[in-house]
């Protein structure tokens, strides 16, 4: 991101869904404030108290996370809200923030996907997958702890080398990918970032971004990337029922028949089987309750019942 | 900025990654230009892209994306114990691609690998150089399309062409090359060749619609294999794996008897007969990934390792197949990897 003055925001939420959810949640991390207010406006999301030391603002489905600027602090921010919300198959994480271009063919104002991620420190690079159809141009990115210099822009081009790629230059992409991947998968991550200078030109034109500036740029795009967002969304989860009936009526088993682990285990993948077959396993309660007795004295006779139950459920 | 496409994910191959080292090469340049819309990135390796933590192959297989590299260290494998030899002493299989197009719910490849990307390397001539090193010490039995399917994949790489122009000029070689492909002229793009055969996975359509996605249709392959066989190629059949499904023997005689009425048995070069098998490794990995597939979630049975079905079903099901093979094509041309491992 830009070197650009942090805003603050102080509406008090009570809203706590953090850990008894059960749809899908679309996690957003941004460096600022001013990053975040578009999507804070458009979703309505709700600021939590139950952190302190960076704003964390909630929906239903949507956790946003206000890291603060750099590696460091990205990484720690992410990391403490997907070790309390532990994200799930089916979430989804979104790192947005604005950024420098080190190309000039990219415009300031325009929104980029970035499907490789280099960590200036290390040389070290990262892809997160790009599966989902997406409208926006894709480019390098590269993370550094400093604000872009004619050094570090000088070294990506020699970095670029066979091939010349478009390339912006962020304090946070790298790190929060690096974060990121400890609770997503590779398919459960985008990295979208919006250009807001041209990193050491701008010093020269001693023309730099506001923060109003970046919101305002972020608003013009919103159709494009909330319909992105909106995408995300579509991938959700939903909680089986059946599986819960299921772990019950496995532990009731587990008991009454006197089932090792081992027997608990091939149990467990003869009743997903039969689920599977038979969207049910409401048959096989029934026949338990006609064909059990009503106590099963020892191991040996469980393994009799054990035996029989196995070939109901194939 | 492009319009947002209908379709949620990206079409096949959307992105080709391409290792530094054979970026400039000519090979890439014929790859890449049969994808003109692809986004090209670079990597210093392919396991950089192909080896991440995190991936899940049944979401990438949505959009498979395609890593073109050069392949290092050994590159031509002793054969699996799990895989079918036919006979052949000196059994080896070699991978010039990894994953497949297609989109089988039982392939092992969703264990094996960490990706569902493909994997091209693009250094066949020392893959050839290689198998030239083995041919010095004995006849060579190579399978080359084991973890991919190479004839499907012909139109972007021509390496089925490249395989039978090699194998005609080494004299101990012996090449199967494994498909569910029925495009017949890809087939003919090679000549006939005595050292190929060519081996195709069968299955009756209620299996193949369920669980081959983007295969072609029994009828397809059939008609592909009968035009192949009129021509001179030597076919072998694989009726494998077998699945267990409901009413299994009505829907595998109905199948047997088609292929009776439409291939002429007695003169395949041979056929294979095996049922469902997969490491306990893999099918672990497959299992998680895949928890509605009634195929990988049947309760198998482990054996050393292996998860098959229990030793009875595995036997009816073996002679069952044998019963409706044996009276067109003598015995000793039908392989089956159970009866080896009795």
């Amino acid at each position: 991101m830009s070197p650009i003055l942090k805003n603050g925001y102080n509406k008090e939420v009570t809203i706590d869904i953090i850990e008894q959810r059960s749809i899908a949640m679309l996690y957003i991390a941004t460096a600022l404030y001013c990053e975040a207010k578009p999507f804070i406006r458009q979703y309505q999301l709700k600021k939590s108290e139950q952190f302190h030391k960076f704003q964390v603002f909630l929906s239903e489905d949507i956790t946003l996370i206000i890291t603060g600027v750099g590696e460091i602090k990205a990484a720690i921010a992410i990391s403490s809200v997907c070790s309390i919300c532990k994200p799930k198959e089916g979430d989804f994480f979104l790192s947005f923030g604005s950024c420098a271009a080190l190309s000039k063919g990219l415009l300031i104002g325009e929104l980029y996907l970035l499907h490789q991620l280099t960590q200036l420190s290390t040389k070290q690079t990262y892809y997160p997958d790009v599966l989902l159809a997406h409208p926006f141009q894709e480019v390098q990115g590269v993370t550094g702890s400093t604000i872009v210099t004619e050094e570090i822009s000088q070294s990506m081009l020699t970095m670029n080398k066979p091939k010349k790629e478009a390339c912006i230059y962020d304090m946070e992409g790298a790190a929060s990918y690096i974060s990121a991947s400890y609770f997503f998968g590779t398919h459960q991550m985008a990295f979208i970032r919006l250009v807001s200078d041209y990193g050491v030109d701008e010093k020269e034109d001693n023309n730099k971004t506001t923060p109003n500036q970046i919101t305002n740029w972020i608003e013009e795009k919103v159709d494009t990337l909330f319909s992105f967002i909106e995408r995300i969304g579509e991938n959700k989860y939903v909680n089986s029922s059946l599986e819960e009936e299921m772990n019950d009526f496995i532990e009731q088993m587990e008991t009454f028949l006197h089932l090792s682990v081992t027997m608990k285990h091939t149990l467990q993948q003869h009743i997903r089987f039969y689920i599977l077959m038979h969207d049910s396993f409401e048959p096989i309660v029934r026949w338990c309750d006609t064909n059990l007795p009503s106590e099963c004295k020892s191991k040996k006779e469980g393994k009799i019942y054990f035996e029989e139950l196995k070939r109901q459920l194939l | 900025m492009k319009n947002l496409n209908d379709n949620y994910y990206n079409k096949a191959f959307s992105h080709i990654y391409v290792e530094e080292e054979v970026y400039e090469s000519e090979k890439v340049n014929d790859i890449i230009s049969h994808f003109p819309n692809a986004t090209i990135i670079l990597v210093k390796h392919y396991k950089d892209i192909f080896n991440r933590s995190g991936q899940n192959f049944q979401v990438q297989k949505r959009a498979r994306n395609l890593i073109l590299a050069k392949k290092k260290g050994n590159l031509v494998y002793a054969g699996a114990p799990v895989c079918q030899s036919f006979g052949n002493q000196h059994f080896y299989y070699t991978s010039c691609v990894m994953n497949c197009i297609y989109d089988c719910e039982y392939c092992y490849l969703q264990g094996m690998y960490p990706s569902a990307n493909l994997v091209v390397f693009l250094n066949l001539e020392d893959i050839f150089e290689e198998v030239k090193a083995l041919l010095k010490e004995h006849p060579v039995y190579l399978c080359v399309s084991y973890d991919t399917d190479l004839i499907a994949l012909e139109p972007i790489l021509s390496y089925v062409k490249k395989w039978v122009e090699f194998a005609k000029k080494q004299e101990n070689l012996t090449l199967e090359i494994r498909t569910k492909c029925a495009s017949l002229g890809v087939f003919l793009k090679s000549q006939p060749c005595k050292q190929v055969i060519y081996a195709f996975t069968l299955s009756p359509d209620e299996v193949s619609k369920a669980y081959e996605k983007k295969t072609p249709s029994l009828a397809q392959r059939l008609s592909c294999i009968r035009a192949l066989m009129e021509k001179g190629y030597q076919v072998r059949l694989c009726f494998d794996p077998m699945l267990y499904i409901p009413n299994y023997k009505e829907v595998y005689q109905a199948f047997f008897n088609q292929i009776k009425k439409e291939i002429a048995l007695n003169q395949v070069f041979d056929v294979s007969i095996g049922v469902f098998r997969v490491s306990e490794d893999y099918l672990k990995k497959m299992r998680r990934q895949s928890p509605q597939s009634a195929v990988l979630q049947f309760p198998y049975e482990n054996e050393q390792g292996v998860y098959q079905y229990n030793k009875s079903l595995t036997k009816e099901m073996i002679s069952f197949a044998y019963e409706n093979l044996s009276d067109c094509i003598p015995i000793e041309r039908i392989f089956s990897w159970e009866n080896k491992e009795v």
